[in-house]
């Protein structure tokens, strides 16, 4: 429950850099994701707030306390782990009250809380079982119990639900979040998916190669990404790499024009990359003509690939000139669609829609 | 139905070869056992008749008791010691980052590559010197005995320590330490809890070694400080007795009771490294 402040922390492997130059904060109260694929240092981060590495500089501050090089047993952090790490030769509620004897709480007291936790996720039949007896759910329970009972500073969760099945995984989101909220407790959220980052944040902090690409609100994140690559790893829709060409028009290698916020786009001759949301776009079929303002962008090709979803239908779109883009059709009453694969098309998205991002230096 | 008959072929020399090797290893251990209650002096076969005299002349022997008593101490004080100090190396080699980690793990082991015979004389020596050197009779002594146990069995303590230690997840320790751990604190609750069935068994492996040891111990022990496997070796040298093989057949007891337990304690996969 209190501010976690991370200022230009650095960590680097024998030559390899783990973490560099890495600064952020979270509020009180806050969720924040550190999101990015295997190695891009989110769990050196982790660590290095929990106080299990040691930053090579840099400042990590907690409630305003300089705890940079503090053990961890001497800061007021407690980690989850991806595994759970449950301590195999002690019962749930030995686990849970593991911290509090360490803290030389009292009998009476470390009972109480014990209890009470224990309730709060669920468990409170289960405080004699060993975790070997226990479904990987219930393990994920105690080891979060375990962290919530010390009534930490700043909960640290390491990829908490990645060992769970998907169902399970979507119902532990809610119920950790809720936790979370209900307990007012700073919590920092490694994860690799960014689905489960956009649902469960306050704010995300996309990381890669060990710096922080983009740090913002899920819906930042996900209607204005700041790169291609933040572009590409939240899935929001269509990247597409080209030239701009000064009036506000990015051409992609195969022709294809794609109009923007002339406010926003590239300068003339520079390369540029541009993500379209999937829902942004409407489709019809080539017949009807066209629709909507000519000053907007439209694509002319022929489905490809099409996936019934529930709410909405993806149509997998071949443009004439080579390039691929998704589009996401709600389905609304009509549970029948009126297109098939082959069918010639043409997509529309207004200027606006396209949402012109810094592109990658290996991409072309 | 030929390869059928060819498959139970060779089933049967199988069991044929396995049942040939126990005779062989247990038949000495029974012909032992069976000496050990023949009622004479001398050793005739058949017996005149059987009973315990043998075991109640064990009893009334001091060489005997006095050298059971003798392995019995050196055996757990340097089990005791060589268990602490292999658990000690083991966290040093198995969590340790320090160059020379492997090497040092590879010299730990070294005892095991000299004989018997000469790591007893070459301590013989080293204690003598020292003696002479400190002004006061080192070789001789139960403590000389001891350490020089302790050389022998600190190979088997660490490595079976180092095993468990590196089975243990050290995200355990690691949860420990954020949950208010201290590094003394999470090895008395969490490591050590966890490395108990390795601590099990290098404890009744370096008793089993220490006790049933002899050739390192042929330089080391004194007038009236004889351990049993000397004294068995005496005995032999003299006369071979019902006695002593009722000696022998004690000596082997006790060794089986501890391998029993070691069994039931950690379970013969692992002792032997079978496990899957």
């Amino acid at each position: 429950m209190a501010r976690l402040g991370v200022v230009g922390i650095t960590k680097a492997f024998g030559t390899a850099v783990g973490v560099r130059d890495v600064s952020f904060t979270a509020r009180e109260g806050e969720f924040v994701s550190l999101l990015g694929p295997s190695g891009c240092g989110k769990t050196t981060t982790l660590r290095m707030i929990a106080g299990l590495l040691i930053p090579d500089a840099g400042r990590i501050e907690i409630g305003g306390e300089d705890v940079t090089t503090l053990p961890p047993y001497r800061r007021s952090t407690s980690l989850v782990f991806q595994n759970y790490a449950l301590f195999p030769h002690m019962t749930v509620h030995g686990n849970v009250a593991f911290g509090l004897r360490m803290h030389d709480v009292t009998k009476d007291e470390t009972r109480r809380r014990v209890d009470d936790i224990l309730a709060m996720v669920g468990l409170a039949e289960l405080g004699g079982r060993y975790p070997r007896q226990l479904s990987g759910g219930q393990q994920q329970r105690v080891a979060l119990a375990r962290s919530l009972v010390l009534q930490p500073s700043v909960l640290l969760l390491d990829e908490p639900l990645s060992n769970l099945d998907a169902k399970l995984r979507e119902e532990m989101r809610v119920e950790l979040r809720l936790i979370q909220q209900r307990l007012r407790i700073t919590a920092i959220f490694v994860t690799h998916d960014q689905e489960e980052a956009l649902a469960i944040s306050d704010r995300i902090i996309v990381m890669r190669s060990g710096g922080i690409e983009q740090d913002g609100s899920p819906g930042e994140l996900f209607n204005r990404p700041r790169t291609e690559f933040v572009a590409r790893f939240m899935g929001a829709g269509n990247v597409l790499t080209g030239t701009w060409n000064g009036d506000g028009v990015l051409r992609t290698q195969s022709g294809l024009e794609i109009r923007a916020d002339r406010s926003k786009a590239g300068a003339a001759g520079s390369r540029g990359a541009v993500s379209v949301r999937a829902q942004s776009i409407r489709i019809s079929p080539a017949s009807v003509g066209a629709h909507g303002a000519l000053s907007g962008n439209a694509a002319a090709g022929s489905i490809e690939f099409l996936s019934y979803r529930g709410s909405f239908w993806v149509c997998g779109v071949r443009l004439k000139g080579g390039d691929y883009m998704q589009v996401h059709m709600p389905t609304g009453d009509d549970e029948n669609l009126s297109l098939k694969t082959g069918d010639a098309v043409t997509l529309y998205w207004e200027p606006r829609h396209t949402v012109p991002t810094i592109p990658d230096k290996a991409s072309t | 139905m030929a390869r059928r008959a060819s498959i139970d072929g060779v089933r049967l020399a199988t069991l044929c070869t396995a049942a040939l090797a126990y005779v062989v290893m247990l038949a000495p251990i029974v012909a032992v056992v069976w000496l050990s209650f023949f009622d004479s002096d001398i050793i005739a076969v058949p017996p005149e008749g059987y009973s315990l005299a043998s075991y109640e002349k064990l009893l009334g022997s001091s060489e005997f008791v006095d050298g059971l008593r003798l392995s019995v101490v050196v055996a757990v004080s340097a089990t005791a010691i060589a268990v602490i100090l292999g658990t000690l190396a083991s966290i040093g080699i198995v969590r340790g980052r320090f160059p020379g980690r492997d090497w040092l793990a590879t010299f730990f082991l070294m005892p095991l590559t000299v004989p018997g015979v000469v790591l007893g004389l070459a301590i013989y020596i080293f204690f003598f010197k020292v003696g002479a050197a400190l002004g006061f009779r080192v070789v001789g002594t139960a403590t000389a005995l001891v350490l020089a146990h302790v050389v022998l069995t600190l190979p088997w303590t660490i490595r079976f320590t180092s095993v468990g230690l590196a089975a243990i997840d050290r995200n355990l320790e690691d949860a420990a330490m954020t949950l208010g751990a201290r590094p003394l604190g999470t090895f008395l609750h969490v490591t050590l809890p966890l490395m108990r069935p390795s601590l099990v068994a290098a404890s009744i492996f370096a008793f089993l070694t220490s006790y049933n040891a002899l050739e390192i111990s042929l330089f080391l022990v004194g007038p009236g400080r004889t351990t049993i496997p000397i004294v068995l070796l005496q005995r032999i040298a003299w006369n071979f007795d019902p006695t002593v093989a009722a000696m022998a057949t004690v000596q082997v007891a006790i060794s089986a009771v501890a391998l029993l337990a070691l069994t039931r304690v950690v379970g013969a996969d692992r002792i032997f490294g079978t496990q899957r």
